[in-house]
């Protein structure tokens, strides 16, 4: 169960950065990553099938879901259609062409073909447990999206996207076009995202159309688990790590909900509403607490 | 420098609620000139600054800085020439991030591209000039910019407006929102930096006296037009008292200075 938290949270867990990215600096919340997260998964699938290399078949989900998160951003900025709407509209088209990318079909296996999980595992097979391999290339994996994204956020493009979403209006008057930083943005995040669906389909062995269903809103339960165990929400370095703890433990919760869970008469159908709880329950914390910093302030 | 040829704003067109904001204003300021604007609410200042800071279009007219015809100009461009301050002190600052930060994405203005320019040399540099505001925030470069009162916020943004190297500065009432002594020192600093980097200013104000005191020309507004406007000798010269009997031989009605106008 352990292995299974660890692995499943940090391969969410590049997911969950795309969500952060778009919710808490751009201000922007996006839902095309409900059509973006399969989107990476569908791409990955089918390519390696038809025998390309796991690189091009993870840098082209990378590509795929920034282009959708693009688009996002393109019908937001050009036809204003609020950012909500936009998202929704990219994601249902979105539902559509993945069952094109899995050539018509709802889902497709990938026994027998080579994945990143199966070629780490071989690497080092007879010296350590091949779990362990997995999991160390896991953590390297991620770790290295989160250290390049902490040098992102303080070059002064990262910092320009931060400012984004605190004051708009400060974006214009500094002379720079939110517009563009809204594209950059939301393709960066959707990108993450679309790696973070490769993985998955990778780890779990096949693509599904519906893996993406309420993907966005167990990145946003993530996101503000996360921010529970951060105590400075002004250093990237310290978001960024909340952000894989938060994965992590959300996984976590699910797990001990699936297993546990029957005991008090729980299936796992009761997940979403879980899910949607936590974040409820997390708001009304936050604010609680936010509350009771404030007094202190006076 | 700055030019308006016959600009012409109105909002609500062809409504009953027609309001003409701007009528036919023509106006120059040389370089270096320290403009500040006075008049009744409703008379035209502040969108007098948005369309020359492209917040608002002229639905007549042209508009051009530095020679350049910027009338079609979006409002991200034309911030590359200029520096803005609202009255409302939270609106110029990025108040999530860090004193260091928004003073970097100011100073470096412009699109941007994937630099660190956040680095020793040049947070000596920013810990040398937030020295200059006279508030000790030099020492708190990594403090979030919401921690900071009103009057620190302005002082900052005042700050980031000038690193910008603007080559126009639009103040908009920028000190009506704090504490009188706030306001002073707020003042004090705009009048140093303005001489000390021989910016072209436009100041709004609702304070007479400051208007008199403070710039080298005055412009008083009134319904869309500008009705009074005067420079060098002639407004060393001026006072409180003349200002309102000025307006009252212009206009044939009284100013009413207790609601309107602080004479202070």
């Amino acid at each position: 169960m352990l292995e299974g938290i660890l692995f499943e949270g940090l391969i969410y867990s590049i997911m969950v950065f795309g969500v952060y990215i778009t919710f808490r600096f751009l201000d922007f919340p996006d839902l095309t990553v409900d059509g973006s997260f399969p989107l990476g998964a569908c791409v990955t699938a089918m390519l390696l099938l038809k025998g390309f290399p796991v690189s091009i078949a993870m840098l082209l989900a990378f590509l795929a879901g920034s282009i959708s998160g693009f688009f996002t951003a393109l019908i937001h900025n050009k036809l204003k259609i609020p950012n909500l709407l936009a998202g929704i509209l990219t994601m249902t088209m979105l539902y559509s062409i993945n069952i094109r990318v899995l050539g018509n079909r709802a889902n497709l296996p990938l026994l027998k073909v080579e994945t990143i999980f199966t070629k780490i595992s071989n690497l080092a097979s007879g010296l350590i447990p091949q779990d362990y391999t997995v999991l160390i290339f896991l953590v390297f994996f991620v770790v290295l999206t989160k250290v390049i994204l902490d040098v992102f956020f303080i070059t002064d493009l990262g910092l320009s996207l931060r400012a984004l979403g605190n004051n708009e209006r400060f974006i214009t008057m500094i002379g720079i076009n939110p517009e563009y930083l809204k594209l950059i943005g939301v393709s960066l995040a959707n990108g993450l995202v679309g790696l973070s669906g490769s993985l998955v389909a990778q780890y779990q062995g096949f693509a599904d159309i519906g893996m993406g269903q309420g993907i966005i809103i167990s990145g946003l339960a993530s996101v503000m688990l996360g921010e529970f165990f951060i105590f400075s929400k002004r250093n990237v370095f310290i978001l960024t790590t909340g952000v894989i703890t938060g994965s992590v433990f959300y996984k976590a919760i699910m797990y001990v909900g699936r297993f546990y869970g029957y005991y008090i008469n729980m299936t796992p159908n009761d997940l979403k509403l879980i899910t949607g709880l936590l974040i409820i329950i997390s708001i009304i914390i936050t604010k609680f607490g936010k509350t009771q910093k404030r007094e202190e302030q006076w | 420098m700055v030019e308006l040829k016959e600009v012409t704003k109105i909002f609500h067109k062809d409504t009953p609620d027609e309001i003409i904001a701007l009528k036919n204003i023509n106006l120059t300021i040389k370089e270096g000139e320290f403009v500040t604007i006075i008049g009744a609410n409703g008379a035209g200042k502040t969108t007098l600054l948005n369309i020359i800071s492209g917040s608002l279009f002229a639905d007549r007219g042209k508009i051009f800085i530095n020679g350049v015809d910027v009338t079609n100009f979006a409002e991200y461009k034309r911030a590359s020439y200029i520096g803005r301050i609202f009255q409302n002190p939270t609106v110029g600052t990025a108040s999530n991030m860090t004193i260091e930060e928004n003073l970097i994405l100011a100073y470096k203005k412009g699109f941007r591209g994937i630099r660190i320019s956040l680095n020793n040399k040049t947070r000596e540099f920013f810990k040398e000039k937030l020295a200059l505001l006279e508030l000790g925030l030099e020492n708190r470069l990594k403090d979030p910019v919401i921690l900071l009162s009103g009057g620190q916020r302005q002082a900052l943004t005042l700050l980031m407006a000038i690193l910008s190297g603007p080559t126009l500065l639009l103040l908009d009432e920028h000190t009506a929102a704090l504490d009188p002594k706030n306001a002073f020192h707020i003042l004090y600093l705009t009048d140093r930096f303005v001489k000390e980097y021989r910016i072209t200013t436009l100041m709004i104000t609702h304070n007479m006296s400051n208007a008199i005191n403070y710039g080298t020309r005055l412009i008083m507004m009134d319904k869309g037009e500008i009705i009074f406007d005067v420079a060098g000798k002639q407004k060393e010269n001026l006072t409180v008292e003349k200002l309102v009997e000025e307006f009252y031989k212009l206009r044939h009605r009284e100013l009413d200075s207790d609601s309107v106008m602080l004479v202070d």
